[in-house]
């Protein structure tokens, strides 16, 4: 047997998936050759550490555990169940309220505001008003004059 | 009790049928869970997933296959999304980290193997590769190799929880066996 095929047929080997003659054939081969050999135990070693696995204990708490968290799941299931009537009917209607309201305040801001033109000619006369009275203050008058 | 019975009782709303289904399987569950993780936390938690699926959509099971074969298939699902989840934080996390951390375990695992002599050092660095090893295979390999050989369930068995044939769980353990066989060479040829 070549080193080649006998690399390929290690691992079923080791399985005991190899038929009787096979078996003899790989025998001999690994009693000849001593790398094959060599590497066939690396093989072995660590392929067969598999059969070693370690069998974990429940934790005595899971079912508390799970429990808990189904109750946590429910709660957030039947809030969510909540949040549709929310976003579908509530907050549509508070968005055209506000829309309706915004609109009805803009209306009457607009409709308050008088369009008639102002009387310019009284403001015109009280500024004279104020800017001339000058003239009718005699006092600093009579002290500039000094 | 029987199966059918457990799990009519749960869908009546009785408690107590559901406490006596996780004390039946929370074993197989939490170890099929391990045997992809490696890892008993993680297997805990993924476990506990397991379950809430299982109250949460019991009604969808149409008693057409074993309750154990159910509980394999979601048990293998959680698991490897559990992976796939953490790869992608991982992915997130840094690329430039994620490719570090794979070289430097693969030199890290052949390093340790040549220079711990202690054997008890040496048996768990030599499972630490293997399991390296198992994950690297691909999905479908990995899962039936794993049911295989971690849980040493039948071909059939295997063939039911994957919804696949016979021949190709066959096929997909001999592949397996193949590249868990290659890997492991190729370690020890290179620390030669």
């Amino acid at each position: 047997m070549k080193c080649k095929n006998f690399h390929k047929k290690m691992i079923f080997y080791i399985d005991g998936e190899l038929t009787a003659p096979e078996n003899s054939v790989i025998d001999q081969h690994l009693k000849t050759c001593n790398d094959c050999s060599l590497l066939f135990s690396e093989l072995k070693s660590c392929y067969k550490l598999i059969e070693n696995k370690e069998t974990l204990k429940p934790n005595p708490f899971l079912y508390t555990r799970i429990k808990q968290n189904i109750e946590n799941i429910e709660q957030a299931l039947s809030l969510k169940e909540l949040k549709p009537v929310y976003m579908r009917i509530i907050q549509p209607v508070l968005i055209a309220c506000l829309l309706v309201t915004g609109i009805s305040f803009g209306i009457l801001l607009g409709n308050s505001y008088d369009n008639t033109p102002q009387k310019n000619k009284s403001i015109a006369s009280t500024n004279e008003f104020y800017m001339n009275d000058f003239q009718s203050e005699e006092l600093e008058i009579n002290l500039l004059n000094e | 009790m029987t199966d059918n019975e457990l799990i009519d009782g749960i869908l009546s709303g009785n408690e107590k049928y559901f406490k006596e289904l996780v004390d039946n399987y929370q074993a197989l569950v939490l170890n099929t869970c391990n045997s992809f993780l490696h890892d008993k936390s993680n297997a805990e938690d993924i476990a506990q997933e397991v379950f809430i699926e299982v109250y949460l959509s019991l009604h969808k099971f149409k008693k057409e296959s074993k309750l154990s074969t159910w509980l394999y298939r979601i048990s293998v699902n959680k698991s490897l999304n559990y992976i796939r989840d953490n790869k992608k934080r991982k992915f997130v996390r840094s690329i430039e980290d994620l490719f570090k951390i794979e070289n430097t375990s693969k030199t890290q695992v052949v390093d340790n193997i040549n220079q711990n002599n202690n054997t008890e050092d040496d048996h768990e660095e030599k499972l630490q590769l293997l399991h390296q090893v198992i994950s690297g295979l691909q999905e479908n390999q990995r899962i039936a190799f794993t049911l295989s050989k971690f849980e040493n369930l039948s071909y059939k068995q295997i063939s039911e929880i994957m919804d696949l044939s016979l021949l190709s769980v066959e096929g997909l353990i001999h592949r397996a066996k193949m590249n868990v066989q290659k890997k492991i060479l190729s370690f020890f040829k290179k620390t030669n």
